[in-house]
């Protein structure tokens, strides 16, 4: 059998192309949880941006104004999230978990007039060079920009902790935010940030979905997305270059299901779909035993909530 | 160049207590001014006032006659203002060039060589690329110190520095804090230990009750004087007669190893040693050496192998504490806040906790309130807990009454032995004393008490033997009455 | 000048207060949703509220509705208030009604009066089973028990999902995605007639007791207590930290569980693809409007399953989205947790001085 090297490129495009809303809900958590913050909210932003960038593509015709539209929109609901854990001091698990179920209503509601409208054709880059390289120009060729972004979004994130004084600031809040207010830090100012910063990329992760990677609306069409997105951050301890990786294996997870369907295997598709939350099971037990290495890795305050006295 | 610094009738307020009550000062530079007062008596407050981190109800701050407006950190930082907390405002898991650049505008090339011109200057070394968490306690402090002298300061605020440093790495900071003061900067040093005083300083202003006392110079003082004007009144001394022991011995401990799986935690290695009937064993160390951990092996929150620990003829090394607490051994943990008692439960409540055998507290399971009540009534009366509300919540008391709480519910069964760590930090000299009178009368009963603590006047008062803790190992079991401090110190150090 | 000052401790008055005060802020809030989205908010309002109940079958749905949330909320006040964050009892429910259906399917020709009580035995034990995964992991691997109780949701759905299309199938059903039907002896019996109100409601009501009498009057209930105040405590004080990590999830998981067989040898009477409309997680709303207390669950149960028909009504009537229901349930929780707010803090009123 002779096996087609432009397909292996195609399938490995088309797991990338399914890795980046992981790719960029990750990395925006990430930053959020870097500075001690714990939003189990995002399958509940992803699902807005989703809608919200569909909406607006089909009512404005603009595709500029729907992508950053939705990255608005979740930067607006992450800030109801951030005033209750910053401001209101409430509980974080219970406040993202409020934040996903008014989400996914919320955005459900306002896709109800927009189910079965077809998606607007995105404009990919590079796309004369499709056919050059064997095997690579299907991976580097012919995607849209949103692509690009998720797949350098790593390495600038990284960039941005290790090289910045910014990132050194995330990253001195997220280890003591006590430490850092004594030194003039104010740490609900960068926990804020970092809060919308991450309602922005999974604003912008939910777009993808309903825009480019399917490209329709369809209810509750995240289907998890973001709770194996906050997995990744864990078993990446942390470290975005790991969540490239993990976002990767998932992405290769969900299209695997789609082509051994195809092919005929005798698996039951149910089992096939759930691979992607089997693994993520044992991966995080996996990476959990080794609690001297999490303990490390963990940002310090992750999850606690912060109060100075005046 | 001179710097004048004043605080001008500074109040502040909290509800129950009032921190500082309109304190007036002067210091100047040329001079290294201390700052005493024990525990409570508000001399963190006004330091805190004096770096920003508290904004006072009254009074003002002038800096060579400016008017201070010291709204936050950055602000005492912006007017020259140094200051070395107790408790470190590191983060751990970020280099020592991270922690010392984050609230520095310079650039990272020109921030590293003033850096290693400060370290050469006063003999610092310390390696700038490695996670603070790795750096020994004297180490952090440095970091610190090069903190606020990247900044050129003209006030160094010093509060109670000591506490963590060994022998040598004090020497080093008075060495340092009197070259500081030569250079010109203001020092200010804050502590309850009358002998730095004596040692390190030329001035000193005594605190009590949030009050300002008096100013003196360190030449027309000693210790005793200092002392009476820190507590108000003579103090009482407390002297252990020490008797002749018997040589039942009561508890064993053979061959106990601990690894812990936390990277900051302690490991303890070859821990040998025993302990008589009606006999004090005091454990010295630096914090950080393994106390904690020590602690939690003995009271059983750290299980270990079954025959490492002896009790009374019993192998109990594998039993959790109620258990060992069954066998009449009782635990008073360092942490009062977040160990020993919990601060939003009742007084009676947290007397529950100690649910030894013949209590009846739960009988079947069930809840018997009132054997709870009137136990705890009676643990108030006899330890002279101030309130007669066992229903309040031990948030409200204060240290010292907690403290005693605690105590009296572990000592309320007799047990053959107490094992106690720390039992009098962040005390008043009132309750400290109260408490050193409790365990010595243990001793008379012929209880025995093994004693962990960083404060080796303490201990030596109080022990019969002692031993040092050091990374984790201690040290040959000494007889107390041959034992100086200053052997203590080395010992304390690592050194032989 | 207003200042917002830390009280010494919370108010007692403001924490039955706000639950209160959440309720009609959300109403407030509905109501200007309803607005924007071109319905007058009053009659939405009262679609929403006062109609579903206002009839003697509507209030038995809106009981039929509170019974399942009551249970799974009972169960998780346990976890939660030990610091133990089940966020999977929507997956324990499943799971609870997929073992209880698979028993009830082993008897579906059968007639006896033992029959019932096994299938509900059966509920609870998959329910169990089902939460001790996430028990286990969280104990003896350190793993987090959120993201694991969670996956394991959408897990069990599939599993569901898979039997009632596949092996389970009716061979009579003419392709229909359903197990066969239950026999009657396996239904817990209605309370009235032409009501759907069944017998589960006592199960409710037997955990409401049951989890009183446990946090209020037992030894196990102050373990709880002190544990979910501090785990460092806890030890000190010789409790089996473990064990207690492992009971509190069981239990959660047998009241899912029990839930789950509620649902489906009560309304449903057979199994579907789905058997529950995300039960296990408003119950986490109710658990936390309710304060985590078997009386205010209670209450809350029945405000949360008000939601559920609300969203239906207004959607016959008005044809306002049924996903109103859900928003109204994320925002109770966010006005629930901001009001808590006022527990902590109080406003102070701070003239000039001088």
């Amino acid at each position: 059998m002779i096996i087609d090297v432009n397909f292996v490129g195609l399938i490995i495009a088309s797991i990338m192309a399914s890795a980046v809303p992981l790719i960029l809900a990750s990395c925006g958590e990430l930053i959020t949880e870097r500075s001690g913050v714990l939003n189990l909210g995002v399958e509940g932003m992803m699902i807005i941006g989703a809608i919200s960038g569909f909406a607006l593509m089909t009512v404005t015709g603009s595709l500029i104004i729907a992508v950053f539209g939705a990255m608005l929109a979740g930067v607006l609901i992450s800030t109801i999230f951030a005033f209750l854990t910053q401001t209101l001091i409430t509980n974080h698990v219970a406040t993202g978990l409020a934040l996903t179920i008014f989400g996914i209503g919320i955005s459900a509601m306002i896709g109800k007039n927009f189910v079965g409208i077809p998606g607007k054709e995105f404009p990919v880059i590079f796309e004369g060079l499709k056919d050059t390289i064997p095997l690579l120009s299907p991976i580097l060729f012919g995607h849209s920009i949103v692509f690009y972004f998720a797949f350098a979004l790593p390495f600038i994130t990284s960039y941005f902790l290790k090289k910045t004084k910014i990132g050194l600031i995330v990253r001195a809040v997220g280890d003591s935010p006590e430490s850092a207010s004594n030194q003039g830090i104010n740490v609900k100012l960068v926990r804020y940030a970092c809060i919308l910063y991450g309602g922005a990329m999974c604003g912008l992760a939910g777009a993808y979905l309903s825009m480019i990677y399917t490209p329709q609306w369809i209810e509750n069409m995240t289907g998890g997305r973001g709770w194996i997105a906050l997995a990744l951050v864990v078993f990446s301890t942390w470290n975005p270059i790991k969540i490239l990786i993990g976002a990767m294996i998932f992405g290769g997870l969900t299209i695997i299901q789609f082509h051994m369907q195809a092919i005929g295997v005798r698996i039951p598709v149910q089992f096939l779909t759930a691979l992607p939350y089997i693994v993520t099971i044992i991966v995080l037990v996996v990476i959990s035993r080794d609690s001297r290495k999490i303990r490390l890795s963990t940002p310090s305050s992750l999850g606690k909530s912060f109060y100075k006295d005046n | 160049m001179n710097t004048n610094l004043k605080i001008s009738n500074v109040t502040k307020i909290y509800p129950g207590c009032v921190a500082n009550d309109n304190v007036s000062l002067e210091f100047n530079s040329g001079k290294i001014y201390a700052l005493l007062g024990e525990n409570g008596a508000g001399k963190s407050t006004l330091v805190k006032i004096l770096s920003g981190v508290i904004i006072p109800d009254e009074g003002k701050i002038y800096l060579n006659e400016n008017n201070l407006k010291l709204n936050s950190p950055l602000d005492a930082k912006k007017n020259d203002i140094g200051m070395v907390f107790q408790h470190f405002n590191l983060f751990e898991t970020l280099s020592v060039f991270e922690n010392l650049i984050i609230d520095s505008d310079e650039q990272r090339e020109g921030l590293r060589e003033k850096i290693d011109s400060i370290m050469r200057k006063y003999n610092f070394s310390i390696d700038l690329d490695i996670p603070v968490l790795n750096l020994s306690a004297g180490q952090k402090q440095k970091v610190e110190i090069i903190r606020c002298l990247i900044r050129s300061p003209k006030v160094l605020i010093m509060d109670e520095p000591t506490s963590v440093l060994t022998e040598q790495e004090t020497s080093e900071l008075f060495l340092s804090l009197k070259k500081f003061s030569e250079e010109g900067i203001l020092i200010i040093y804050i502590t309850h230990k009358l002998k730095e005083v004596m040692e390190l300083c030329d001035e000193v202003a005594v605190m009590r009750r949030g009050k300002l006392v008096s100013v003196s110079e360190i030449k027309n003082e000693n210790i005793e004087s200092l002392a009476n004007k820190m507590v108000g009144q003579n103090l009482k001394t407390i002297k252990k007669k020490k008797e002749k022991n018997s040589s039942d011995k009561l508890i064993n401990i053979t061959n106990l190893n601990f690894i812990s799986e936390d990277p900051f935690e302690t490991n303890l290695s070859d821990i040998n040693f025993s302990v008589n009937r009606g006999e004090c064993l005091g454990i010295a160390g630096i914090s950080g050496n393994g106390q904690s951990e020590l602690f939690q092996v003995l009271s059983g929150e750290i299980i270990s192998d079954k025959n490492s620990i002896e009790f009374n003829k019993n192998y109990i090394g594998d039993l959790n504490p109620q258990e060992r607490r069954e066998y009449l051994m009782a635990f008073s943990p360092e942490d009062r806040l977040e160990q020993a008692a919990i601060p939003q439960m009742a007084i009676y409540e947290n007397v529950a906790l100690n649910n030894y055998k013949s209590s009846n507290f739960f009988n079947n399971g069930l809840i018997n309130e009132n054997k709870i009540k009137e136990h705890s009534k009676k643990i108030i009366s006899d330890f002279n807990v101030n309130t007669d509300n066992i229903e309040l919540k031990s948030q409200f008391l204060s240290g010292g009454n907690l403290q005693k709480l605690i105590i009296g519910r572990e000592l309320i069964t007799s047990p053959d032995l107490l094992i106690c760590f720390n039992p009098t930090w962040g005390l008043d000299v009132g309750a400290i004393n109260y408490i050193h009178e409790t365990l010595i009368k243990i001793n008379e009963q012929n209880k025995s008490i093994i004693l962990i603590s960083t404060d080796t006047d303490e201990l030596l008062k109080l022990s019969d033997k002692i031993s040092v803790i050091h990374k984790g190992k201690l040290s040959k079991i000494m007889d107390a009455d041959e034992v100086t401090s200053e052997k203590l110190g080395i010992l304390m150090g690592g050194g032989n | 000048m207003i200042k917002i000052v830390k009280r010494d401790e919370p108010s007692r008055a403001i924490f039955f207060l706000t639950p209160v005060l959440a309720i009609f802020l959300t109403l407030v809030a509905g109501g200007l949703i309803f607005y924007i989205l071109g319905f007058k908010p009053f009659e939405a309002l009262k679609f929403f509220f006062i109609v579903p109940i206002a009839d003697k079958y509507g209030f038995s749905e809106l009981l039929l509705k509170a019974t399942p949330l009551c249970l799974i909320a009972i169960g998780l006040s346990f976890c939660f208030k030990s610091n133990n964050w089940n966020i999977g009892a929507e997956g324990q429910l499943t799971f609870g009604a997929i073992v209880s259906g698979g028993v009830a399917l082993l008897f579906y020709e059968q007639e006896g009066f033992y029959i019932l009580p096994i299938v509900i035995l059966a509920g609870a034990i998959g329910g169990m089973l089902y939460a001790s995964i996430p028990a286990i992991l969280k104990t003896y691997f350190n793993t987090n028990e959120i993201l694991v109780s969670l996956m394991l949701v959408y897990v069990s759905k599939l599993i569901l999902d898979y039997l009632v299309v596949g092996p389970w199938s009716n061979p009579e059903g003419f392709n229909f995605p359903e197990t066969r039907q239950f026999s009657d002896s396996a239904r817990l019996p209605l309370l009235f007639e032409g009501l759907r109100i069944h017998a589960g409601i006592f199960l409710a009501l037997a955990a409401v007791v049951m989890s009183w009498f446990i946090f209020y009057k037992t030894y196990l209930g102050f373990q709880m207590k002190v544990s979910g105040f501090s785990l460092k405590t806890a030890k000190y004080a010789g409790y089996k930290g473990k064990k207690m990590i492992i009971l509190v999830f069981l239990i959660s998981g047998a009241c899912a569980g029990l839930a789950g067989v509620g649902e489906i040898t009560g309304p449903i009477g057979q199994l579907h693809r789905e058997v529950s409309p995300d039960y296990g997680f408003t119950a986490i709303i109710v658990a936390f409007l309710g304060r985590l207390h078997p009386v205010g669950i209670i209450f809350a149960s029945l405000v949360v399953a008000i939601t559920y028909l609300g969203a239906e009504t207004a959607q016959i009537f008005m044809q306002i989205p049924k996903y109103t229901g859900q928003v109204f349930q994320g925002m109770i929780l966010f006005f629930l947790l901001a009001s808590d707010y006022l527990l902590f803090f109080k406003f102070k009123f701070i003239g000039s001085k001088k």
